[in-house]
C-alpha cells in the first residue's frame, strides 16, 4: 500500500494538471472565438449592447462595445499561453457572471413580452455567436464560469 | 490564506488594466473601430413641421428618433414598395433630383443595394458623407432605407443628414427597406456602386 501512495499521488497530479490545461484552452479558446466575432463587427455588438437598455451613458456604451471584443481576445490568448492564469480566470469569471445575468434578465424580459415558454426563447444575446437559444446558452455559460472558478482556485501559470 | 487570495486579486487587477489598454489600442488601429466619442443613439432635435400637403396613401410620419421604431410624430415619411419604385422609374432619378441613400454598412452594401444608391453608414459617416452632402444639393427628394423590419439604421442617418443642414421635408424612408426590394425581384447592383 505504501508504494502506490507516491505512484497514485503523480498519477492524480499529472490528470489534474492535465484537466487544468484542458480548461485553460478550452476558456481560452473560447474567448477569443467570441471575442474575434464581435471586434470583426463591433457596431453590430454595439446595438445589441444598446438594447438591453443597462447603459445609460454613450461613453460607458462605446467603451464596452469597443473595448470588450479586443479585452476576450488577449485574455484568452494570455490564459493559453499560460499567463496570469489566476488573476485573467478572475476577470473572466466576473465578465462571465455579469453577462450571464443580464442575457438571464433580458430573456425574461422577451419571456413576458412574447410569452412563450422560457427556453423557446431564440435571440441574439451579444455573445458573438448570433441567436441563440436561451436555455442552451446559460448552460453553456455555466459551463465556463465553472472552468473559471477551478482556474482560479487552482490555476497555475507557466514561470 | 489571505495572501494568496491578494495575490490573485492583484494579478486580476494587473492583466484587466493591460487588457483595456490593449482594446483602447486595438480600436483606435481597427478600421471597422468605435468612435468612442460619438454618442450613436442620441434623439435627434427635429422640430416636426405642419405638412403642406396631406400624405400619400400607404405612407405616414415616423419619428426622427434613434432609439426608435417607426412611430411618433416628425417630418420624414414612410414610403411603401410601390411609391419607391415609383421613384426609381422616374427620370429624375437619373439626373440625381431623387436620392437614394443605403444606410447600412459597407460589406451590406457591396453584398446588394439598390443601382444608383449611394451610402450613408450612421456609425461610419465620415466614409461617405462629403460625397452625399454634394449629390444632396442638387436632390429634391432623399429617400433613406436599410434592411427593413426593425432595422434603424435608416432613421439615424436620416438623422445625420438632417444635422447636415437637409431640409427633413426632403428626407423620407423606405420602410421596408432592401429586404422588399429583393423579395419584389428589383434590380440589384454588388460591389462598390456610387462609391467606385
Amino acid at each position: 500500500m505504501q508504494h502506490t501512495h507516491p505512484e497514485l499521488k503523480a498519477d492524480m497530479g499529472n490528470k489534474n494538471s492535465v484537466a487544468l490545461k484542458g480548461a485553460r484552452i478550452l476558456l481560452g479558446g473560447w474567448f477569443i472565438y467570441l471575442g474575434m466575432m464581435k471586434a470583426m463587427d463591433p457596431v453590430a455588438f454595439l446595438k445589441t449592447l444598446n438594447e438591453y437598455e443597462i447603459i445609460q451613458n454613450y461613453l460607458a456604451l462605446n467603451f464596452i462595445a469597443a473595448v470588450l471584443p479586443w479585452f476576450e481576445i488577449l485574455c484568452g490568448i494570455l490564459l493559453i499561453a499560460g499567463i496570469g492564469v489566476r488573476g485573467i480566470s478572475l476577470n473572466l469569471l466576473i465578465l462571465l457572471t455579469a453577462f450571464t445575468s443580464l442575457v438571464f434578465l433580458r430573456a425574461l424580459s422577451l419571456q413576458s413580452e412574447l410569452r412563450v415558454g422560457f427556453c423557446d426563447i431564440h435571440f441574439d444575446c451579444g455573445c458573438g455567436t448570433g441567436r441563440v437559444w436561451i436555455c442552451g446558452k446559460l448552460l453553456e455559460n455555466s459551463a465556463l464560469i465553472g472552468f473559471a472558478t477551478v482556474l482560479v482556485c487552482f490555476g497555475k501559470s507557466k514561470k | 490564506m489571505t495572501q494568496p487570495v491578494i495575490k490573485v486579486f492583484k494579478e486580476s487587477f494587473f492583466y484587466l488594466m493591460v487588457c483595456i489598454l490593449f482594446g483602447v489600442t486595438a480600436n483606435a488601429l481597427s478600421p471597422s473601430g468605435i468612435r468612442i466619442t460619438n454618442d450613436f443613439f442620441h434623439l435627434t432635435t427635429i422640430t416636426p413641421k405642419e405638412p403642406s400637403n396631406p400624405p400619400d396613401e400607404g405612407s405616414k410620419s415616423v419619428t426622427a428618433s434613434s432609439e426608435s421604431e417607426l412611430s411618433g410624430n416628425s417630418p420624414f415619411t414612410l414610403l411603401e414598395f410601390h411609391e419607391m419604385k415609383v421613384l426609381f422609374e422616374d427620370p429624375s432619378y437619373e439626373e440625381g433630383l431623387i436620392l437614394f441613400i443605403d444606410a447600412r454598412n459597407r460589406n451590406h452594401y457591396e453584398e446588394g443595394h439598390i443601382p444608383g444608391a449611394y451610402r450613408l453608414d450612421h456609425f461610419h459617416p465620415e466614409e461617405t458623407i462629403e460625397q452625399i452632402l454634394l449629390q444632396c444639393e442638387i436632390a429634391d427628394k432623399i429617400v433613406v432605407y436599410c434592411t427593413g423590419g426593425e432595422c434603424e439604421d435608416s432613421i439615424l442617418a436620416a438623422g445625420d443628414l438632417t444635422e447636415f443642414g437637409i431640409d427633413p421635408e426632403q428626407i423620407s424612408i423606405f420602410k421596408d427597406g432592401i429586404t422588399e426590394w429583393q423579395t419584389q425581384e428589383m434590380p440589384i447592383d454588388v460591389g462598390p456602386g456610387r462609391e467606385n
